[in-house]
Order: structure tokens, then sequence, then C-alpha cells
């Protein structure tokens, strides 16, 4: 309650302060000699796992590009997305935020967010997203426009506990690719250990939606008119969830406690983000089992569909020198450099896939953390998670995922609570 | 006779499953906090491979020190003016009469009900233009005053024998002089409970501390304790590591105070 009557002040008070009104496509002259300050708001600076690779990012930007061109970029830490919007309603200086995908349209309608190609040159712009895939460059965009430019970025994988495969007498350089594969190794696992074989939190949001996806469903229309995640393929793959779920060999819990369950050793897999992936390393290291990995189970011969997690950057120049400055931090944190860097010190995926294959940038990296190779081969597929429209998007986004909850978890039909829900968010958006 | 040993009996093990209850949590976090990544999942009660390692990773990401003197000036000052606004607020409403007495109780009593969360904006950008950021006051200001204080008081002060009051004033006693000399020596306890909830509560504080510093060395414990727990990787070991590295000055504190408070809380329950 507290949160969301926080959330609607912030966002009121942020309607009256907006101040990035600039949209033009020229660029001002940039300094050396008096170097332009910009403002960073990264919730990976306030994360443990994450800060130094995002120190190391900054800083090293500060240290070259930026002392070359006249650029001074300062973080600022921002555990819980409200610190900028807080400065914004301030009418302090927030120029580049680290923002999630699922709010994107809200910021940009509240809180003086600017698409990519109404400030920085089309020509610069064309240049530089050279290389990203158009799968990864469609993330951000609302509208047809790039209000964020993908960033910090996972995917969902499935992660195995090898020694629970082997007691099991699976291989685990075999992992299961489809879903009714996961059921069988779930169940020979359950049978074979007595621990649980297999869970996806009922939960988690954005990993539901690369599940429907795969089965040819959809949750949103193209135009974000319209929520579609009553239909047949899509009630068809919460069904073969629900039915993994309750098979006996499926863990039960949240998206908070069965990471928990996977690092102690008591479940054989789990679907998650990549995101993960240092902390359940070093807990298989600490209890001496073998981490492994595979892609997004697929539903028959059809090729998974997953959907990212992460972030975009999104930007909020009011004047034409902060432009250019904003876009040289963009260039360089987006570019090999910069992907070299998330990847190997922070823990995120390359959107410039050529480096896994690069000496002189992630190709070592990668082979010594094989799992991240899975993550890449996803990429070929990914689709967006979805971005709900602006006004209620926080509301719809929770009434989508409480209704895959019920679904799953409980005896509830799955058709009628998948329409019921459909309906309030139809409802919602008009 | 043995009817009575029988109750005894039952009242001790009651309290000892009371004791268990009220001291398991503060086991498992140290216990938790010498367990490695892996065993940090488990239930065993004690940890098969102890380590430090939780201990260093805390202390090398967050400078822990100069976050916990940073919670104890602001707790400390934030208690401070809160009782000193609270005493002399409740001594006015209880024992003057001027127009308006009611109105501004019931604006009072009404401002409890609205969260601070709705009025942090306002006073965010207020902070940012007095250039308090990064500054205990800053955190402070805000929360000189407390409804729940003054309202505390105020009860205090309605029970207090009106007779002794007009003593002093007919000896000559000015407002502060029979607010400090006469009441407040009587209400001790009651000023010193409220005051140890006043601490808990500003030691606890994380949302409006968050907003006003951004860097470690301004921030109080909670903002480095909350940090590591994110939306991708829960650091139990070293959340429960520094957790009882902060926990540590409060149990001194308690263990030095233990008499006065337990003896300030039930004169505070009997009132």
């Amino acid at each position: 309650m507290f949160i969301l009557l926080l959330g609607m002040t912030l966002v009121l008070s942020a309607c009256s302060s907006s101040n990035a009104t600039t949209v033009s496509q020229e660029m001002g002259e940039l300094d050396p000699e008096n170097p332009t300050k910009v403002t960073f708001y990264s919730y990976s600076l306030a994360a443990p796992t994450m800060k130094e690779g995002m120190e190391h990012l900054i800083n090293e930007f500060n240290d070259t590009i930026g002392k070359e061109k006249g650029v001074i970029v300062e973080g600022v830490a921002d555990a819980s997305y409200q610190q900028f919007k807080a400065d914004i309603a301030a009418g302090k200086a927030v120029d580049i935020v680290q923002h999630t995908f699922s709010t994107l349209d809200n910021s940009r309608e509240t809180l003086g967010f600017q698409a990519y190609e109404d400030v920085f040159p089309a020509e610069e712009l064309n240049n530089h997203l050279n290389g990203i895939s158009d799968n990864a460059l469609s993330l951000g965009k609302i509208d047809g426009k790039t209000y964020g430019l993908a960033f910090t970025f996972s995917t969902p994988i499935v992660f195995m506990n090898g020694q629970l495969f082997e007691e099991a007498g699976l291989d685990p350089t075999k992992p299961p690719q489809t879903w009714e594969e996961i059921k069988e190794y779930s169940l020979k696992i359950n049978e074979a250990t007595g621990k649980d074989g297999f869970a996806l939190a009922p939960d988690n949001g954005w990993t539901t939606e690369g599940v429907i996806l795969s089965n040819g469903g959809k949750v949103l229309s193209d135009d974000r008119k319209e929520a579609q995640f009553a239909n047949q393929e899509s009630i068809e793959a919460i069904e073969m969830w629900k039915d993994l779920y309750q098979n006996g060999a499926h863990a039960v819990g949240s998206d908070t406690e069965l990471p928990e369950q996977f690092m102690a050793g008591n479940l054989g897999m789990y679907i998650t983000s990549t995101a993960m992936h240092s902390g359940f390393k070093n807990a298989s290291e600490a209890g001496g089992w073998e981490l492994y990995g595979a892609g997004l189970p697929s539903f028959g011969n059809n090729p998974s569909v997953p959907v990212n997690s992460g972030s975009v950057l999104a930007v909020r120049p009011d004047n034409d020198v902060k432009k250019a400055a904003i876009w040289e931090f963009i260039k360089y944190v987006t570019g090999n450099e910069g992907y070299t860097i998330i990847t190997s010190e922070v823990g995120y995926l390359p959107l410039r896939t050529e480096l896994a294959d690069d000496p002189n940038y992630l190709k070592g990296f990668i082979e010594e953390n094989p799992l991240y190779k899975i993550n890449l081969e996803q990429l070929n597929n990914i689709q967006p998670a979805v971005i709900w429209p602006a006004e209620y998007a926080t509301e719809m986004s929770d009434i989508f995922r409480d209704a895959i909850v019920q679904s799953v978890s409980t005896d509830a039909d799955v058709e009628k609570t998948l329409q019921a829900a459909e309906e309030e968010i139809n409802q919602l958006i008009q | 006779m043995k009817r009575i040993k029988s109750i005894t009996v039952l009242q001790h093990f009651l309290l000892i499953m009371m004791s268990i209850i009220a001291i398991f949590p503060l086991y498992w976090m140290i216990i938790s906090s010498f367990k490695n990544e892996s065993e940090i999942f488990t239930s065993s009660f004690i940890p098969q491979a102890p380590t430090w390692q939780n201990y260093l990773y805390a202390f090398a990401e967050m400078p822990i020190i100069q976050m916990l003197f940073n919670s104890f000036v602001v707790a400390t000052l934030m208690t401070i003016l809160q009782l000193a606004t609270s005493l002399l607020a409740g001594y006015a409403l209880v024992r003057w009469n001027f127009k308006g007495k009611l109105l501004i109780f019931t604006l009072l009593s009404l401002t409890w009900l609205i969260p601070f969360q709705a009025v942090m904006i306002p006073n965010y950008v207020l902070i940012n233009q007095i250039g308090l950021n990064e500054n205990p006051l800053g955190i402070v200001l805000p929360f000189a005053a407390s409804t729940f204080a003054i309202l505390s008081i105020y009860q205090s002060f309605k029970s207090f024998p009106t007779a002794l009051i007009d003593a002093a004033r007919l000896d000559g006693e000015s407002d502060l002089g029979i607010l400090f000399r006469i009441i407040l020596p009587n209400i001790r306890s009651t000023v010193v409970s409220l005051g140890i909830i006043l601490f808990i509560n500003a030691w606890n504080e994380y949302l409006w501390p968050m907003l006003v510093t951004k860097e470690m060395e301004n921030a109080p414990i909670q903002i480095g304790l909350k940090s590591f727990v994110n939306s991708d990787v829960n650091m139990w070991g070293s959340l429960m590591a520094a957790t009882t590295i902060s926990c540590i000055p409060i149990l001194l504190i308690y263990l030095f105070l233990q008499k006065h408070i337990v003896d300030s809380f039930v004169r505070f329950g009997i009132k």
C-alpha cells in the first residue's frame, strides 16, 4: 500500500516537473577544458554483486573517452528505482537512468524520458547500433521509437544440479530440450533422490511470457491495446505447466525462495535468469556439485521463444551539450569495451554477440563460463518482455502474475482464470 | 503442595519456551553469518565449515563502522528532538487554554493517519533547496516532531495530579520550571520508555535516509543492510554478518541499561 502510494506521489509530483523538453537532434560542442557533468542512476550500483563492475565501467569511461572529450559521469546508486523519480520531482538533473522494461512506458509519459531518434542524430545512431541484433534493439521500443537502449540483459535458462542428475542415472551433459523431457527428468530425479526435480516459480513474471510465446501464444497485442493471454495456445502452455507443477516433482515456493532451494542443492532443475549465474556457481563450488545449464525448453519441435530481463538506458537531456555528453557515455557502455566489462564483471550478456568470439574481448571469458553460450544462442529467438501500457502498468503486471500463480498452483480452472484476468486488464487499458 | 509444584513447573516450561522463541532468531542470525554459500540454505544448527568470509566481504563492501556511527547520530538526534518537541507540545496542550486548542489537537491526531510517503517528495524538494543532502540533519529534521510521541506524552500529562502543579505555581515556578522540575522527574519512566521506542523507530528508518543520502559513507546502516538483498541475488551470509555487527551496539546498550529499560516498560505498560 505504502509503495503504491509512494509511486503515485512520485509520478504526480514528477508530472509538473519534467524538464527534459528538448526535441532536436542537434548536439552541442563538448569542451575537455570545461567538462560536462552527467548523472547516471543505476540499480546495479546498489547491488554488492554488481557494484564493482559498474563502478569500473563508469571510471573507465571517465578516465578515457570522458577525459578526452570533456564528460564526467557521476554514478548514483538507486536500489529501489525511486531515487531518480524523487530527484526528477526535486528538479535535479537526472540524465541517464538504468531503467527496467515493464514500467518504461509510464516513465516516458510522466518523467520526461525522450526517444533516441528524437535527440541523437540519425547517422550517429545508425552507425553505433550497427552490430546489435534487431531483436535486441526492439526491446526498448515503444510506438516505433527507442525510449530505452538495451543495456544489462539476460535470458532465462535451465540451471541443473549435476550431482542430482547423476544420482538419478541421467547425463547432465545431455540436458532436457522439451517440456516433456523436463517432466520425465524431474520425476526420475524425485524418485531417485527424494528431492524436487524441477521448479519454475509461478510468480516469476517474465519467464512465464517465454513459456506462452514458445507455444505460439501471446500476452499483449502488438499495438499494446489488448491483452491476449487467454487464447488457446497460452491456455495450453499454462495447463502444461500446471500438470508439471502438480506431478509431485515440482518444488513449491516463490521466486525468492526457489533460488535458495537450488543453491542448497535440493533442486534438480530450476529455470531463472542468467543473472543468477555467479551466485549459483559459488553455491555449487561450496556445496561440491557441478552446475550445468540448458536453454529454455520447447514445446515439441517448435523452437522456444525466451524473453529478456534486465534493463535499458533511458535518457532525458535538457540541452544540446548535455546530449553530446550523454551520447558519448551511451556509445561507450554499449560498445565493445562496455560490454566486455558488463559481461565479465557485472554478469550480463553482451548484446554485441561477435565479442564472444573475439580474443581481444570476451572469447576467453566465454570459454571459462560456457553457460553464457546458451544465452547467446537464445538471443536469436528472443522476444521483448511485455511493456504494459503506461498508466496502470504496475496493476496490469500484478493481475497477470496473480492469474498465473492461481492457474498453476491452485485447482482453479486455467481458461476461466486467464479469461477473467485478461478482461480485467483490457478494462484498465480502455 | 503437589499442585503448586506442577504449576511452577508449567510456568517455567512456558518461560523457557518463550525465551527460546525470543533468542532463536538471534542465534540463527549469528550461526548463519558463519555458514558458506551452500550451507546457508540448510537447516544445520551448527556451521559445518565455519568461515569468516561473510564478515570479510561485508567489511570490504561497505564502511560498516562509519554507517553504524551515522545510525547512532541520526537515531540519537531524532530521539532527543522528538522528546523535546513532544514534552513542550504535550505541556501546552494539557496545561494552557487557548483558542484553537481543540483544532490543533485534532489536526495533530489526523496527521498521524497520513503516511510519511505521502509527504516525502515535498520534504525532499525542501531538503534539496536548503542544501541538506548527504547530511544527518537532512534525515533528522522532517522527523523532529512526532505525533505518536506528542499523544503519548499528552496522556501522561493528563493523568498528572493538577494539585501538585498548582502548588508549584503558588511557589512561583515558571511553566518551564514546572515542566522540568515537577512533572518530568515524576514521569521519567514514561519518557525513558518512549525514548527507547523512538530510538528503535529512528534506527530502523530506511526509505527517507535512502533518498537523502547517496554515498554509503553518509548513510545509516539500514541502507547498507538492504543492499545485500536485491532482485537477482540475496547475499544472506553477508547480510547476517553485517546485521550481527550492527546489533552489537544495541545489545551492549541493552546489557548496561537492562534494569532501567525493563523497569520503564513495565511502568509505561501499567500507565
